[in-house]
């Protein structure tokens, strides 16, 4: 214990309980959680849903809803015991020494307010600046998280800008107070690779110019690692790991924390190399009273101990503690055999085409000219940012937009393109599963109902219990009601409906975004294993290229509703790609924390309106590799680089590949 | 900062409200949180017996339908007997409201009136209900031509001045018990459609019905067995708003002569019979207004827990 402990922490929590009223029993939600933050510095805290994440940010701040309470343990920022402040202190502290920004930043600013006057607010309200003073701080302040044009952007509403600035308009909210803590609840989970890329970024300049500690709270590894030198796990409530960011992902020690890790899929990863271990079973539920380790019923390495006591913290080292009393057995954690990967080396047939399809609602082109073949039992990653068009591609094919122009076709037939005009064969060839496991069932149907419904207008021979196996759903499962399963879950009954009639293209748009990663990696193997018993195609959408990497044979990359870059996974992820690959690629968080991270290659510039059919390259306002004006008058060519892999650029890929794998190395 | 968080309450509130037919932005990022909105029916039933507004409501409202029903059993006296002696009588410990103009009893009158609003208004909220829902749906489900051709129809029936309009039709067609409760219910139609419309909006941009739309479902079953379980709620609290709007426009119409015929003991009716001795037996007026005040006000209150237990 030397230099980390020298400086008084900012931060100190210990023996936290927290617990919340449920209908009239008080259930334990946080379980004697201790940490600290010291000036300066960044911590993060990981943890499935529901593990208590966000109650500890509330709960700092206390903003525990009306029937949460804190029983015991104390909150200590600076020089102040939080729990015992008076409600006028409190409010003086939150504004000016805490702050904290929540996930989906649009709804925490005012709709019908500039965002120039928002933050102009925050300065009147905590400093005595007033009116035009306010106003060129909140401009200065805009600058400083990084908006383009500031002056101009402050008299914009939030309506009128993207995700990613929305969120650093709240960021900057947050800091005009100059607070001495930041908090992060899942700053960028809604957001797209590139910008959450930036948020990083971000984070990492007001950390370099101001002293602010940060407290983040996301469930995505890469992030934390990027962003936060120390780690704390949190398991059901309790602190179960503590440690540097280093040490805590890359050696970790406590089997849930060693779960976690092995559950993602790292960059790089693609399905047959790496087997992604979803943690079996769930979380104990808040009001399910455990004797020994909480983690005992998941655990791989529980033994007759774990049952009869919960585990104390043992230290490890330096500010690093694991909750389990058999951390130092290295013993691998048993794997689930990763079986033999399916071969798509060989060039199948070709079982979809697009050609030439067009979307254009009014003005707007969604979907522009895009060509595309989808091969008989491959699995096609469509990636790209919000907006690029994605799901409306998938929905097109899906019958359930209709295309401006352009032609579908299925095995060489054509495809009508409502889906009232489509025959019952081609419906059943082609199936969707949704974003949201929520909407994507019917809260009112049983799951059998919702099975037998699908086997029987898909028409295959399967039954019911078949069909939920395969998804493995047991029986109990496939008698309850939709609504009494968790997000994954609802997800399986989604695959297993899309199944039902032996699909030949299965579109799933998001399938996994909404879910913890822990169940996303049973969805991924899931879906994986489900090749080896359908002859299905896939086309898999995602924002997440390390899923996208680990799960596709081949990926296309779409901007702005053109398609850019289409070929092998392998090829699409290295020298040469698409300028705009390259910097999605760049983009993606590396588990290896900071000395492993590659250069970062950020677009700046503005995206243009996607009304504006100009001509050129739809990239060319944000590209970093931008060769001339050619870019900006002539469309640019597809080039073949072999193995089908094409480019969309003026540059050669020849020239591509120099310039990008000179900056790789 | 204000003082509350602005966002992300920990029970999150309802996912994407997206408004219908809106093609984009596509890409929406995870709705994660929404698993949380628990609207299950013990989370109702709950919410319902514990709220002492439904309560109060629901007791009175079932109150008035025990009397509708069984007036004959609770009656004192025949409230068609009348008694020239005993006219405009105080009330006393024979007659406990009184007596009216022609020396009925105006409690066993009260007792009695009860039956026809509860006949009218009820078969005219159900009426409604249906052709609203039906209308509602089609227009929500189908979108596109459908909706505007549907929707402007019911923006012009909504437009009618809707007493106007019943002097006219009942004086032309005649009034009968019929003829009151269909009219009603052709009032109600528009605004019950329009809720039903914007609820059904909402479904249709769900997953499970893109899904039924996908295997190839029919309209008339996706709309029937995928989305109408689904707007029960919201018509559930349509229907009752309209009810108490029943009543007072069945009450109304009888008011004006246009409902039922003496010796109807009904409470509209009898509330406009009973005007002219207002100042010589106040009883016989206020009974019957009060007996109406209270149902309104009952199915209001009712009305009302409802809505706070299915939001
Ligand atoms: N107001 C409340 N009343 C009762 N229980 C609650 C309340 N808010 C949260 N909980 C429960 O407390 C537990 C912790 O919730 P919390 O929101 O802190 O988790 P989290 O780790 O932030 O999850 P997520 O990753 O989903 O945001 C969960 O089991 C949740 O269901
Ligand atoms: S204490 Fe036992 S059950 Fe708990 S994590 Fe450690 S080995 Fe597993
Ligand atoms: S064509 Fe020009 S602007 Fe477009 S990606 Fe290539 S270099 Fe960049
Ligand atoms: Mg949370």
């Amino acid at each position: 214990m030397t230099t980390a402990t020298q400086e008084p922490p900012l931060l100190s929590v210990m023996d936290l309980n927290v617990a919340y009223m449920v209908r009239g029993e008080s259930c334990p939600v946080l379980r004697d959680v201790s940490l600290d933050v010291r000036p300066g510095e960044a911590l993060g805290i990981v943890g499935e849903s529901g593990s208590g994440k966000s109650t500890l940010a509330f709960s700092l701040l206390r903003y525990l809803p009306d029937n949460g309470r804190i029983t015991s343990g104390t909150i200590r920022i600076g020089d102040v015991e939080m729990t015992q402040l008076s409600h006028a202190a409190l409010t003086h502290e939150r504004g000016n020494n805490v702050a904290i920004v929540y996930q989906e930043a649009g709804s925490a600013l005012n709709p019908s307010m500039r965002v120039g006057d928002q933050i102009a607010e925050v300065f009147r309200f905590h400093t005595s600046a007033a009116g035009d003073e306010a106003r060129s701080q909140a401009v200065e302040m805009l600058r400083s998280v990084l908006l383009p044009e500031p002056e101009h952007l402050a008299r914009r509403y939030p309506h009128e800008l993207s995700g990613g600035q929305q969120q650093r308009v709240v960021i900057a909210m947050a800091l005009a107070a100059n607070p001495k803590l930041l908090i992060l609840d899942e700053p960028t989970t809604a957001l797209d690779a590139t910008v959450e890329a930036e948020i990083v970024d971000l984070i990492g300049t007001i950390r370099s110019q101001s002293n602010t500690a940060i407290l983040l709270i996301s469930h995505n590894l890469g992030l934390v690692a990027r962003i936060c030198d120390r780690v704390t796990i949190l398991y059901s409530g309790r602190v179960v790991e503590q440690g540097t960011a280093t040490e805590v992902l890359h050696a970790p020690k406590h089997p849930y924390t060693r779960a976690l890790v092995a559950s993602i899929p790292r960059f790089g990863d693609a399905k047959g190399t790496r087997y992604l271990r979803p943690i079996p079973g769930a979380p104990p539920s808040l009001d399910t009273v455990t004797q020994g380790c909480r983690f005992a019923e998941r655990c791989p390495l529980a033994q007759s101990d774990c049952l009869a006591e919960e585990p104390p913290f043992i230290a490890l080292g330096e500010g690093r503690t694991v909750r389990c009393y058999h951390a130092d057995d290295a013993s691998p954690l048993p794997l689930t055999e990763p079986g033999d990967e399916f071969p798509v080396t060989e060039r199948r047939p070709e079982v979809l085409q697009l050609r030439n399809v067009t979307k254009t609602y009014k003005k707007t082109t969604v979907v522009h000219d895009l060509s595309l073949e989808i091969r008989e039992r491959e699995i096609f990653g469509l990636v790209g940012e919000s907006g690029s068009g994605k799901t409306t591609l998938a929905r097109i094919v899906a019958g359930l937009v209709e295309p401006t122009a352009g032609q579908i076709l299925l095995r060489g037939r054509d495809v009508p393109r409502r889906l009232s005009r489509r025959p019952r064969d081609v419906k059943r060839a082609i199936q969707m599963v949704f974003q949201s496991p929520d909407s994507t069932l019917n809260p009112r149907h049983s799951v059998r109902f919702i099975l037998q419904r699908a086997i029987k207008k898909l028409g295959s021979a399967t039954t019911v219990l078949e069909l939920a196996r395969r998804v493995r759903l047991d029986q109990a499962q496939v008698e309850s009601k939709t609504t009494r399963l968790s997000g994954g879950q609802k997800q399986r009954v989604a695959i297993g409906r899309a199944f039902a009639g032996s699909p030949d293209v299965v579109l799933l748009d998001e399938p996994v975004s909404a879910l913890d990663v822990s169940v996303q990696a049973s969805i991924l193997s899931l879906l994986v294993e489900s090749r080896r018993t359908s002859d299905a195609s896939y086309v898999f959408i995602s924002h997440d290229l390390a899923v996208v990497r680990f799960l596709a044979d081949r990926i296309g990359v779409m901007y702005l509703g053109w398609l850019v870059e289409v070929g092998d996974a392998a090829d699409v992820f290295a020298a040469p790609h698409h300028p705009y690959t390259e910097a999605l690629v760049s983009a993606i968080p590396r588990l290896r924390s900071s000395s492993e991270q590659v250069s970062r290659i950020r677009l700046t510039g503005p995206m243009p309106p996607p009304s504006a059919d100009q001509p050129g390259c739809r990239f060319a306002s944000r590209c970093p590799r931008k060769i001339g004006s050619i870019c900006d008058t002539e469309a640019p060519p597809w080039r073949q680089t072999g193995n089908g892999h094409k480019i969309r650029c003026h540059i050669s890929p020849t020239a591509l590949t120099e310039v990008q794998s000179g900056l790789k190395s | 900062m204000t003082d509350q968080p602005t966002t992300r309450q920990t029970l999150a509130p309802e996912p994407n409200g997206k408004t219908p037919h809106d093609p984009g932005p596509p890409e929406s990022p995870a709705d994660a949180k929404a698993n949380r909105t628990r609207r299950n029916r013990r989370y109702i039933i709950k919410t319902l017996s514990t709220s002492p507004t439904f309560i109060s409501g629901a007791v009175i409202v079932l109150f008035w339908v025990f009397v509708g029903v069984a007036w004959q059993l609770v009656v004192p006296h025949d409230p068609q007997a009348v008694d020239p002696f005993h006219s405009f009588e105080p009330p006393s410990s024979t007659h406990l409201l009184g007596t009216d103009n022609l020396g009925r009893d105006v409690l066993s009158r009260v007792l009695a009136g009860a039956q026809t609003v509860l006949l009218i208004a009820p078969a005219a909220t159900v009426l409604a209900v249906i052709f609203g829902a039906l209308l509602g749906l089609v227009a929500g489900y189908y979108g596109g031509i459908v909706d505007i051709f549907v929707m402007r129809a019911v923006d012009v029936l909504m437009a009618i001045p809707t007493l106007i309009v019943a002097v006219l039709v009942l004086g032309i067609l005649g009034s009968s018990l019929l003829n009151v409760i269909i009219l009603i219910a052709v009032f109600f139609v528009p605004q019950i459609a329009r809720t039903v419309r914007g609820s059904v909006g909402d479904e249709v941009q769900k997953g499970y019905v893109e899904a039924a739309r996908m295997r190839g479902e029919r309209g008339f079953y996706s709309m029937v067995i995928e989305v109408l379980p689904n707007v029960t709620s919201p018509i559930l609290v349509e229907a009752t708003i309209r009810l108490g709007y029943a009543v007072f426009t069945a009450a109304t119409l009888s008011f004006l002569g246009l409902g039922l015929q003496p010796p109807s003991p009904d409470w509209g009716r009898t509330i406009s019979e009973q005007r002219a001795y207002i100042e010589i037996s106040p009883w016989a007026l206020l009974a019957p207004a009060i007996a109406l005040a209270t149902f309104i006000v009952g199915v209001n209150l009712a009305a009302d827990g409802l809505r706070k237990a299915f939001k």
